[in-house]
C-alpha cells in the first residue's frame, strides 16, 4: 500500500504538467473569460441584458438590463442558474483530463523503456503489478479527482465573481443561490459518477496501457491506429463479400469503446447516441443517476472483463520488456 | 563464518539463455560465495548482460538458477528487497529531482539508509532541488551511486557501471565501492571493459566467452596458475617447447604467459610475475573474432 503512495506520487511528479498545470491553467482560462464577460462591459457602462445569460436562464431579446433587473423572478432565475454553475467549469476541465490521460496511457510504460530509465525503477522493490496499478489509479482516479477539485474551485469563484457583479448592480443573488440544494448536491453527484467511469474507462485504459507496454517504438499510432485500420478493414471485407458481420457495431462497441472511453461521460454516445450530457441539460441530474444503470448492463462488464484482461497483459509486457 | 560455510549468493546449473536461433549462454554452471567480488569479464556479445540479465529476473532463461536462494524469474519481487544493480549510469529519469529521489527511494525500499545517502551527496556539488536534466552526467552518477550505496543490499550488480565516464571518477567509483560499501556479507557482481581499473579490487574472476564460462577462479588462484615471463631471445625456443598461452614482443624480448607451468621452472628463463587481467584477458580470448 505505502508503495502503491509512493508509485502514484511518482506518476504525479512526472506528469505534473497534465495532471497540475493543465488543470489550472484551464481554471485560470474560465475564470478570466468569465471576469472579462462581466467586469469589461461593466467597467465601460455598457453592461446589457445580454451578459446576464447565464445556464439556461432565457429572457426575451428585447428585454432591457433595467426590465430584466426589475423582474422578480430574475432573483430565482439567476440563483438557480448559478448554482449549476460547476456543470459548466466541469464541461472544459473534463475533456482537458480526458486528453491528458489520453496520451497519459500511451506513453506511461514506453517512455521509461525508450529513455532507458526502466531499469533504474526494476532496480527497487516494485513489482510490475503494483507499477501498472499506480499507473491505472493516476489515470482513472487521480486525474479526475483533480479535475473535479478545479471545477469546484472554479464554480465557487465564478459564483462569487457573478455574483458580486449582480450586487453592484443592485440585485443579490446570494441567498437564492446559497439556499438551492442543486449548489452542494451537483459537484457530489458527480464524484457519485466516478465509479461508474472508472469501470467504463477501463477498456480504454487497459488498451491504451496494453499498447503502451507492447510497443517498442510509436505507441499512439499502434493505439489508434490498428482499430481505426481493423474497423476499415472489416468494413470493407463486409462490404466487399457481404460477409454476415456487423462493421458498425464493431465501430462503435470495441473501436469507439476503446478510442473515447476515457472521456466522462462518453457512454451517454453509446446509450443514447448522442452528447445529451454534456449540452442540452446544464443539471444533468437524470444522466447522473442514470449512469448507475450501466451497472446493469452486460455492455459494461463486458468491457470490464476485457479491460481486467488488457491491464493483466500490461503487466506480463512490463516484466520483460527493458529495451526502448 | 563461525565455521560453517554459507549457501552460495548466486548458484546456477546448465543456465542456457537462447534469442532465437541465437544462444546467447551456453550451458554455463557455476557458484558465487558470499562476501566476493566477482568480475565478470567477456568481450562484446560473450553472454554477460544475458547472464546478469537472468540472475536479476529481468529475462526468463533455461536450468536452473538459484540467487539468495530464490529463482529470480518466479520470485523476483521477493528477490528485489536484497538485491540492487545499477545497469547503466545516467538513465534516471530527466524530470526527477533529487530530493524527490530520495524521498521515493526511502519509501519503496526498506533497506535504504536516507542518512547515508544524504551523507553522500553533503560531499558532492548536487542540491536537493536539481532535476537530473540539469546534471552533468558526472553529476547524475554521483546521485545514482548515492541512491544504490545507501542500499543495504546483499548482492549488487554493476553492468559497465563506468561507461562514459571520466578517469577521475571511474577511480572514484571503484574506491567508495570498496571502502564505503563492501563489507564479508556483500557480495559484488562487476562487468567492465576497463579490467585493468577493478583489477585490485576483485577477489574473483569469472571470463566468458561465446555464452561459456571459460575461466573462473579466484584471483589468488589466478596468481598461482598463471605467470608471466620475460624470455631473453636465446632461450626462447625452450620457452616455447613449455606451451605458452601467448606471446608478445616488448623491446625485443618475448614476453610469455603461461597457465600451469611451474613457476621455478619459468624463472629459468627470466624474470617471472603474475600476468595483469588485461594481458590475461586478451590471452585467453584469442581468436574470438575471427
Amino acid at each position: 500500500m505505502n508503495t502503491l503512495h509512493w508509485l502514484i506520487r511518482r506518476e504525479f511528479w512526472e506528469h505534473k504538467g497534465g495532471l497540475f498545470w493543465a488543470p489550472v491553467v484551464v481554471a485560470a482560462l474560465l475564470l478570466a473569460l468569465v471576469t472579462l464577460s462581466v467586469a469589461v462591459p461593466l467597467i465601460n457602462g455598457d453592461l446589457s441584458a445580454q451578459h446576464l445569460r447565464i445556464g439556461n436562464y432565457e429572457f426575451a431579446d428585447s428585454d432591457s438590463l433595467q426590465e430584466v433587473l426589475a423582474d422578480p423572478s430574475t432573483r430565482e432565475h439567476l440563483g438557480e442558474a448559478l448554482s449549476l454553475s460547476f456543470a459548466a467549469a466541469a464541461l472544459p476541465l473534463m475533456m482537458t483530463m480526458s486528453f491528458v490521460v489520453f496520451f497519459y496511457f500511451i506513453g506511461t510504460l514506453f517512455e521509461d523503456r525508450s529513455n532507458r530509465s526502466v531499469l533504474f525503477w526494476k532496480s527497487l522493490p516494485i513489482s510490475d503489478r503494483d507499477t501498472v496499478l499506480s499507473k491505472l489509479a493516476t489515470g482513472l482516479l487521480l486525474a479526475p479527482l483533480i479535475a473535479w477539485l478545479a471545477a469546484l474551485a472554479v464554480a465557487i469563484l465564478m459564483n462569487l465573481i457573478l455574483g458580486v457583479t449582480l450586487l453592484l448592480l443592485g440585485l443579490n443573488v446570494f441567498g437564492a443561490m446559497l439556499s438551492n440544494p442543486d449548489l452542494y448536491t451537483l459537484p457530489l453527484r458527480y464524484l457519485a459518477v466516478l465509479p461508474v467511469y472508472v469501470l467504463w474507462a477501463l477498456p480504454a485504459a487497459g488498451w491504451l496501457i496494453m499498447v503502451s507496454a507492447w510497443a517498442r517504438s510509436k505507441p499512439l499510432l499502434w493505439a489508434v491506429g490498428a482499430p481505426l485500420l481493423s474497423a476499415m478493414l472489416l468494413a470493407w471485407a463486409t462490404r466487399l463479400f457481404s460477409l454476415p458481420l456487423d462493421a458498425g457495431w464493431y465501430m462503435k462497441n470495441i473501436v469507439g469503446r476503446i478510442l473515447v472511453g476515457i472521456a466522462p461521460g462518453s457512454w451517454m454516445v453509446q446509450t443514447r447516441g448522442k452528447f445529451q450530457f454534456l449540452f442540452s441539460d446544464f443539471n444533468g441530474s437524470e444522466q447522473l443517476s442514470s449512469a448507475w444503470q450501466l451497472l446493469a448492463t452486460p455492455n459494461l462488464w463486458f468491457g470490464v472483463a476485457a479491460g481486467a484482461a488488457m491491464v493483466v497483459i500490461a503487466m506480463r509486457l512490463r516484466r520483460y520488456r527493458d529495451e526502448g | 563464518m563461525n565455521g560453517q560455510v554459507a549457501a552460495p549468493v548466486v548458484s546456477a546449473k546448465h543456465l542456457t539463455k537462447r534469442y532465437g536461433k541465437v544462444l546467447a549462454v551456453d550451458d554455463v554452471s557455476f557458484d558465487i560465495p558470499q562476501g566476493r567480488i566477482v568480475g565478470l569479464i567477456g568481450p562484446n556479445g560473450s553472454g554477460k548482460t544475458s547472464t546478469l540479465k537472468a540472475l536479476l529476473g529481468l529475462a526468463p532463461f533455461e536450468g536452473e538458477l538459484r540467487v539468495l536462494g530464490r529463482d529470480p524469474d518466479r520470485e523476483r519481487d521477493a528477490l528485489m528487497q536484497d538485491v540492487s544493480f545499477i545497469a547503466d549510469v545516467a538513465i534516471l529519469p530527466r524530470w526527477l529531482k533529487l530530493r524527490d529521489a530520495l524521498d521515493f527511494v526511502a519509501g519503496v525500499h526498506p533497506r535504504f539508509d536516507r542518512s547515508k545517502a544524504e551523507k553522500y551527496l553533503a560531499q558532492t556539488k548536487l542540491k536537493p532541488s536539481m532535476k537530473v536534466k540539469e546534471m552533468s552526467k558526472g553529476m547524475i552518477v554521483q546521485l545514482h551511486l548515492a541512491l544504490v550505496m545507501a542500499i543495504d543490499a546483499k548482492l549488487l550488480v554493476l553492468d559497465e557501471p563506468t561507461l562514459g565516464l571520466d578517469i577521475l571518477f571511474r577511480k572514484q567509483f571503484y574506491q567508495n565501492l570498496l571502502e564505503d560499501y563492501f563489507d564479508a556479507n556483500k557480495t559484488i557482481i562487476v562487468t567492465t571493459h576497463q579490467v585493468e581499473e577493478i583489477e585490485h579490487i576483485l577477489t574473483d574472476l569469472m571470463f566468458i566467452r561465446e555464452g561459456r564460462i571459460v575461466l573462473c577462479a579466484t584471483m589468488d588462484e589466478v596468481a598461482e596458475r598463471f605467470t608471466e615471463v620475460m624470455v631473453a631471445p636465446a632461450q626462447a625456443e625452450a620457452a616455447r617447447a613449455l606451451g605458452p598461452l601467448d606471446e608478445r614482443q616488448v623491446f625485443g624480448k618475448a614476453v610469455m604467459l603461461f597457465d600451469g607451468a611451474p613457476r621455478a621452472q619459468l624463472a629459468e628463463f627470466g624474470e617471472t610475475r603474475n600476468p595483469g587481467i588485461a594481458d590475461l584477458f586478451v590471452a585467453v580470448m584469442k581468436g574470438t573474432y575471427s
